[in-house]
């Protein structure tokens, strides 16, 4: 289980190595007015700085770009602190993360303002870490209200995964009446979630 | 705007950098800061009467020391402080160094006075908050002056950035009013400037979240 992820690190960190190494490359002769490399290396860092604001804000996707645009932004107009001797990653990375607090803390400012607060309260409730343990508990309590027609058919296809033939042969009811029990079955239950909620 | 099309607009003011942008930023706003100080404490106090004679006496250029000793070192730090990503606690420690010397050395002196002496050394608490009031006017030019030029470069630590400029701008009111004020014992000096330093830096923490932000 180990051996996989220590070989992924060092993966990672090989090609970040070599990251470091490509764009610091660029950047300096962009530092000295090179227009090209200038280009290459905002194109590239771009790229970075996409990917890796994906992973950590998956829940805004689409304003990923504009955190995108403002950490470019903010590397050209703070290319002058940069020190040759310095990383470029750990530079690069300190104004990323400024400028991503930057926005999330205008983000969450603005929608406490404006997002309509009755909203929030239903979400309070909609979700808990406890879900998966819950359904399970609620779904058996709920199918226990069903009668035996509906519920076996229910049970052995939806919940255990069998075909409609094996669920025939092992109820003893015909396929018909397996498909036509799901059916039913499924109705009858959505109709006590609503009574229930 | 897409990102493809900024790229572009960004690489079309592109300027070659100098190689010590930041250190000529960081001095020329000391030197506006020291000398708007300096105009300040003439057009406000007027030159000390007992100015020329002043200069001999060893307890004036030891007055200077301390905050000349401060100014070096702190400056130090906001230029590291201004730069995202570099590594900024050994500079904090030999910015502390010397204000943490010159503390024990004056509560050792005040330790080893006489008792009855005591109360002479740190005199009236009135006289105290006007000369803490006076340094912290002298160091406001500093102050705005720094914080001015931290704002174009990239602190990304807002509330440390502004407590250092805080006590660069505070070591540089100090500075000034040690050209105006009278002789006077050193342990009475020197917590005077410790504490006007501490209250500017304490200051700069409280604005840098709000004032350095880029």
């Amino acid at each position: 289980m180990v051996r996989p992820r220590v070989h992924k690190n060092a993966a990672q960190s090989t090609q970040a190595q070599e990251t470091e190494r490509q764009l610091k490359a660029l950047f300096l002769a962009g530092l000295d007015g090179d227009t090209q490399c200038y280009h290459a290396f905002l194109q590239a860092l771009g790229g970075n700085l996409r990917a890796f604001l994906r992973r950590r804000l998956s829940n805004i996707p689409d304003e990923i770009e504009d955190i995108v645009q403002e950490i470019l932004i903010a590397v050209h107009n703070a290319r002058h602190t940069y020190l040759p001797d310095e990383p470029l990653t750990a530079w690069t990375y300190a104004i990323a993360r400024y400028k991503m607090a930057d926005y999330l803390r205008g983000r969450y400012r603005y929608e406490a303002w404006n997002e309509p607060l009755d909203s929030q309260r239903q979400e309070l409730f909609a979700e808990s870490d406890q879900e998966a343990a819950q359904a399970r508990r609620d779904v058996d309590k709920l199918l226990s209200q069903l009668p035996d027609r509906y519920r076996l058919p229910i049970l052995h296809v939806k919940l255990k995964g069998l075909s409609v033939a094996e669920t025939a042969q092992v109820t003893g009811l015909s396929e018909s009446a397996v498909k036509v029990g799901i059916h039913r079955g499924l109705k009858a239950l959505a109709a006590k979630i609503r009574g229930t909620t | 705007m897409r990102t493809h099309d900024l790229i572009v607009a960004l690489v079309q003011n592109l300027s070659a950098v100098q190689a010590n942008a930041v250190d000529k930023r960081l001095n020329r706003a000391q030197l506006q800061g020291l000398s708007a100080g300096t105009v300040v404490l003439v057009g406000v106090f007027g030159i000390s009467s007992d100015m020329p004679e002043q200069i001999l006496t060893p307890g004036f250029w030891l007055r200077l020391a301390f905050p000349l000793a401060v100014v070096a070192t702190a400056v130090k730090l906001v230029e590291r402080l201004v730069r995202p990503g570099v590594a900024v606690a050994s500079a904090w420690l030999r910015t502390i160094l010397p204000i943490i010397t010159m503390m024990l050395g004056t509560i050792l002196f005040i330790l080893t006075a006489p008792p009855e002496f005591r109360l002479k050394l740190v005199s009236s608490t009135s006289l105290w908050s006007i000369a803490i009031g006076h340094t912290m006017l002298l160091s406001l030019p500093s102050f705005i002056a720094m914080i001015h030029a931290m704002k174009g470069l990239a602190p990304t630590r807002l509330a440390l950035s502004g407590a250092a400029a805080g006590l660069l701008a505070g070591a540089q009111g100090v500075l000034i009013y040690a050209l105006y004020c009278p002789d006077m014992p050193a342990p009475y000096w020197s917590a005077l400037q410790i504490a006007a330093m501490f209250m500017t830096t304490a200051i700069g923490a409280a604005l840098g979240p709000s004032c350095l932000r880029w």
